[in-house]
């Protein structure tokens, strides 16, 4: 008995002590940590948006690039995205708010609003939620005021399989959304609206169309991202097409 | 440490007792990572320092920890600095820790960890210990690092990202380029490579026992 009870004694002192060290390191790391998904996320942000840093050519990007090899300074993109993006949260009907608990903010939509130098609205975009293969994803999306193409965007969050699915975040994969033609996938939310297909010559901002290369080896992970874009898209201009001015569409 | 020993962990480790070859441990992790070259090498990074300072920690407490739960303990242990693996990761370089996603919290169950916790640490003195943990990694890493060269080469064309076969392919006169093998980049592509390279390892340490009267 007096044996058993030492242990359960050990056992306890020594997970006691390693939980005492983790918890240290990550109070130590917790705020640095923060800050890189902060950065991470304004990054995103701005990729979505089309904004690079000054003098900063993107078609420089090698097809593997990430947003981690755009050269911004985190001074820089705070200060970007400040001067160019401002945050508008739009009232949701109780319909709405049931509709897709999990894009909403309390009991609004938060939506990013790029605006040019005469201030007139340039592009929304607020973020998508979808399913992966093994798992949710959640991407950063900027469209057209009249949500007729997309002008980019950026996956945020994803826990797909590294160097298949993972790879949606990299350059190859995100080129071919921008331009993409949205606007019956808005309009119906059908899954048919947008293609995806295996091999595409030339990239949307070449000649549009509705059409984005999947990546190889990764058909449910393009799958998912093709899914999450016509049912949030068709949600987000239901709730902001009848907000806006005509003026700002 | 006795020369000879220190020899004979470095020979068993890196070749005669490879964790991957002759163990055939660590394999999810070998035929999950190894498409990109640079995933692989973050991989091997973590799985060798959670190898080597995990043997360290065992050995150092080997005399107190009761042997009915030395395994509670070293699984204590590994997660303790698989944690830390995945919070450096994320503090310091997080466009990698993004792009691996679940494989550094699946670091923990990595047969090749406890393998090495419970057939040396839990028997030997911290030195040897460590330094076991340290080659067992890098053991683990070379190969897997063999694998994703010719995998990220012949899938992607590229080597770290950088393009390879194409301007070769041209160089050479072709119009079409590389193309890509896209088989490779899949986990089939992986079973292949990994049973290949067993297949040569293990020829060649057959050949050296026949051939040379051991």
């Amino acid at each position: 008995m007096k044996k058993q009870a030492g242990t359960v004694l050990f056992m306890m002192i020594i997970t006691l002590i390693f939980i005492s060290a983790l918890s240290a390191i990550n109070e130590l790391a917790a705020k640095r940590i923060a800050m890189n998904k902060m950065i991470q996320e304004n990054k995103s942000i701005l990729y979505a948006f089309d904004i690079f840093p000054k003098g900063f050519n993107p078609k420089s990007l090698s097809s593997t690039a990430t947003i981690s090899d755009i050269p911004w300074t985190s001074q820089d993109v705070m200060q970007s995205l400040q001067s160019n993006i401002s945050l508008k949260k739009f009232p949701l009907t109780p319909q709405q708010l049931k509709e897709r608990p999990d894009l909403v903010e309390g009991d609004s939509l938060p939506v990013w609003i790029c605006r040019d130098s005469s201030q007139a609205v340039r592009a929304y975009g607020f973020y998508l939620k979808g399913k992966g293969l093994w798992g949710s994803m959640t991407a950063f999306a900027a469209v057209a005021p009249d949500f007729n193409h997309l002008v980019g965007i950026d996956f945020t969050e994803q826990v797909e399989t590294p160097g298949l699915g993972a790879r949606i975040i990299e350059e190859h994969f995100k080129h071919f959304f921008r331009n993409l033609n949205i606007r019956e996938a808005s309009e119906t939310g059908a899954f048919t609206a947008i293609e995806m297909v295996r091999k595409k010559d030339q990239p949307n901002t070449e000649i549009p169309t509705n059409q984005f290369e999947a990546v190889t080896g990764a058909t449910l992970t393009s799958t998912g991202v093709l899914h999450m874009l016509c049912a949030d898209l068709h949600f987000y201009r239901s709730v902001i097409a009848p907000q806006t001015l005509p003026s700002e569409r | 440490m006795a020369e000879a020993k220190l020899i004979d962990i470095v020979k068993d480790d890196l070749w005669r007792n490879n964790p991957v070859t002759v163990q055939i441990l660590g394999i999810c992790s070998t035929l999950a990572v190894t498409n990109l070259f640079m995933n692989t090498l973050i991989m091997g990074l973590g799985l060798t320092f959670v190898t080597a300072f995990s043997s360290l920690t065992l050995s150092l407490i080997r005399h107190i920890v009761p042997p009915r739960i030395r395994m509670m303990v070293q699984t204590l242990i590994i997660s303790s600095f698989v944690v830390i693996v995945d919070i450096s990761l994320k503090a310091y370089v997080p466009e990698i820790s993004k792009a691996l996603g679940p494989y550094v919290g699946l670091i923990i169950t990595n047969c090749i960890i406890m393998g090495r916790l419970e057939a040396f640490a839990s028997s030997n003195k911290p030195l040897p210990s460590f330094w076991d943990g340290i080659l067992s990694g890098i053991g683990y890493s070379w190969i897997l690092l063999v694998i994703a060269f010719f995998r990220e080469l012949l899938g992607f064309g590229s080597i770290l990202g950088h393009p390879v076969m194409d301007p070769l392919m041209r160089a050479l006169g072709s119009a079409e380029g590389w193309i890509q093998w896209s088989f490779m980049i899949m986990a089939p592509g992986g079973f292949f490579m990994l049973a290949s390279f067993i297949w040569i390892a293990n020829n060649w340490s057959a050949q050296k026992l026949t051939h040379g009267g051991k």
